[in-house]
């Protein structure tokens, strides 16, 4: 899910209206950031690319929280149960940051 | 179930007995629990006449509820010197259950010089003589088929019991007839060996149909629980397809995955021996391979799995997250082929995995043989096998070993090694290692699918002790861990389903407080043991040395310990 245009650091929001007409609506800093998909939930996310060594880039605005990039993704909160940021725990309140790299894992209640 | 069968190997006779009212409401481990309490003196010797063996299915065994078949066996272990309860899948259970016994108590020791076997039917309770003894758990399995036919359950010991190696562990066989499903913790197989005793067989052929108290209210409820444990991500999707294996993924990457004589939490090669690997492994070679395969008759979640070799031949089966762990990334082995014929070889010996995982790697912390190299870790299996005086030593498990060594990093708790999970990488199984009347045991109370972050010790007193309350439940219930996520939220339910099936009335809250029940009654039988609060407590050097890459050390405090009895 590589975005095109991923170096650009400010996303341009527009909005169309109904009579076909395009406003430029805004700005927001964008930044990029690293998702790793584990086991059940590569299959979960439409247009997931990443195998098991793999991970794609996303595109989010500046700071949101986890739980933000799961509704982006589609992916049913309770289907999380684990999340890493750059190699530690992290909550579904975290805030992104650019250059994080974030793996997801359904849970599991042991093994 | 309305008998307990008691087997005194002293004199070689048996009695049966109708179960006392105050054993009625007990099942699974509260049962082994109370009996041990009850009858064997606390400071005998694990490995003397006193100390007796106690299986049991739990209350919903024989019943068709998926993963209710669970089989625990008691006695005091001769790891922890205190309470000791293992537990697993398999038929055995259900064969226990079918034919009305509650439990099966074994007391004594037998005068004879050669080993003995005990055979159960609809009809007959004999002591047999096992000319099988001496042979691996996988050549004796094929023996006791080829005499009693595949409707028979083993449960066994092998070479490890019978020499009374504190690592071993008691077997028995899955719907197929491996003998691989080891109530493996605590060394329980050398107490059976002790005793003399190298297997009990029992064949349900013939017996009674169970009756149940409200069967279709019953089947209702089975109907209900089925399509919760299916819905629920973990139990309906992980499990089934990846195994216990997809576990590494998460603790290595929250440097928990003991890698090293847990010298560090994350190891390099954890992405050839985790679930997705394993999984990938086992559809590309196909043959005998398979996932999704249960150890149970009737368990929907299905987590176990067939190895095969590079030729598809079977290699062992179950290759379990644990194994992975202690004889895979702990051992700096990062390659499932030869995790895989490790495990076969711990099998046939009946020795614990974790066990021999634990003790070989504090063997390779020492310079025995060097990290990485299983070749040696099978030589070191070997001498086991042969009983070479190393062997002997290795058998004895990581503490013993590690004391004849010298090693001061030596991963266990009340003398029992530590599964794989570091206790610095996950602090609430650092509380449950250290306060659970088990010793260092995960399925006493595992706190790794709270959404907590794992390494802040603040949360993890409470979540402990909750995790070992339900823990328990699922062990006198007879049920598999791994529904509680699904079921703990019903614990109602779940006394529900016990009166369709039983008639025994008991609420959500009812089983909360039999739960805690058994657990004082294991508290206090240690008490007795001689186990005080100071042995509540994890290596020092799991408190001092801090895991690379996150610095964690095991930091929550020793005085909240105590809390967690007292409450």
């Amino acid at each position: 899910m590589k975005q095109p245009g991923s170096s650009m650091p400010v996303i341009f929001f527009a909005h169309r209206f109904f009579n076909g007409e395009q406003r430029f609506k805004g700005v927001m800093f964008s930044m990029q950031i690293k998702v790793r998909l584990h086991d059940i939930l590569q299959d979960k996310v439409a247009g997931y690319a990443g195998s098991a060594e793999g991970a794609f880039d996303y595109q989010l605005p500046v700071g949101v929280p986890v739980s933000h990039l799961l509704k982006v993704l589609e992916l049913d909160s309770r289907y999380v149960g684990l999340m890493v940021v750059n190699g530690r725990q992290a909550g579904k309140d975290y805030s992104l940051q650019d250059g994080d790299r974030l793996e997801l894992f359904s849970p599991m209640s042991g093994g | 179930m309305d008998k307990i069968i008691r087997v005194n190997l002293s004199e070689g006779a048996f009695t049966i007995e109708p179960v006392p009212e105050r054993y009625r409401p007990l099942g699974g481990r509260a049962l082994t629990g109370k009996i041990i309490f009850d009858e064997v003196d606390p400071g005998c010797e694990p490995l003397g006449l006193r100390n007796k063996l106690v299986f049991a299915p739990g209350l919903l065994g024989g019943s068709f509820l998926s993963s209710s078949s669970r089989l625990s066996v008691g006695g005091k272990s001769p790891l922890t010197g205190g309470m000791k309860e293992a537990n697993a899948g398999g038929t055995a259970a259900g064969a226990l259950s079918k034919l009305g016994i509650k439990a099966l108590i074994i007391e004594g020791e037998s005068p004879l010089d050669y080993f003995q076997y005990l055979y159960v039917d609809k009809e007959t309770i004999e002591l047999r003589p096992a000319e099988m003894a001496g042979q691996g758990v996988y050549s004796a399995a094929k023996l006791f088929f080829e005499r009693y036919g595949d409707k028979a359950s083993l449960i066994l010991i092998g070479p490890g019991g019978e020499r009374g190696y504190r690592a071993a562990g008691i077997t028995n066989t899955d719907v197929q007839g491996r003998p691989s499903r080891f109530l493996g913790r605590g060394g329980l197989g050398a107490v059976m060996g002790v005793k003399g005793l190298k297997a009990i067989i029992i064949d349900p052929t013939g017996a009674e149909a169970i009756t149940y108290h409200d069967r279709k209210a019953f089947q209702e409820l089975n109907k209900e629980m089925v399509k919760l444990l299916k819905e629920n991500p973990a139990t309906g999707e992980v499990y089934p397809k990846y195994g216990t294996a997809a576990m590494a993924t998460r603790t290595n990457a929250i440097h928990a995955l003991p890698t090293r004589n847990f010298s560090a939490g994350s190891f390099e090669c954890a992405n050839r021996i985790d679930g997705e690997y394993l999984h990938y492994i086992i559809t590309s070679r196909g043959g005998a391979g398979e996932t999704t395969h249960a150890c149970m008759p009737g368990c929907v979640i299905k987590c176990s799995n067939i190895y095969p070799d590079a030729e598809g031949k079977e290699l062992v089966a179950p290759l379990e997250y644990e194994t992975i762990g202690l004889m895979g990334s702990n051992l700096s082995i990062g390659n499932l082929d030869d995790i895989a014929h490790l495990n076969y070889l711990c099998n046939d010996l009946g020795l614990d995995t974790i066990e021999m995982g634990a003790t070989i790697g504090v063997a390779m912390d020492m310079g025995l043989i060097s990290f990485g190299d299983a070749d040696g870790a099978a030589a070191l299996l070997s001498e086991v096998a042969d009983d070479t005086i190393l062997g002997r030593v290795l058998g004895q498990g990581a503490l013993i070993t590690g004391k004849v060594l010298g090693s001061r990093r030596i991963p266990v708790a009340k003398g029992q090694s530590m599964p794989a999970y570091d206790p610095r990488g996950v602090k609430g199984l650092g509380v449950t290692y250290a306060t659970s009347p088990m010793g260092a045991d995960h399925t006493a109370g595992n706190t790794i699918r709270a959404e907590v972050d794992h390494s802040d010790p603040a949360p993890q007193l409470a979540l402990s002790r909750r995790a070992q309350t339900l823990a328990m439940i699922a062990d006198f219930m007879g049920l598999c861990l791994f529904v509680m996520p699904a079921l703990g939220a019903h614990l109602d339910k779940l006394g529900l389903i016990c009166e369709q099936y039983c008639g025994l009335k008991i609420s959500g809250d009812e089983l909360l407080a039999a739960a805690e029940k058994a657990l004082q009654v294991e508290r206090e039988f240690n008490r007795r043991a001689g186990l005080s609060p100071a042995q509540d407590r994890l290596p020092e050097f799991m408190m001092d040395e801090p895991l690379p890459v996150t610095g964690s050390v095991f930091d929550v405090p020793l005085d909240e310990f105590r809390k967690i009895n007292e409450d």
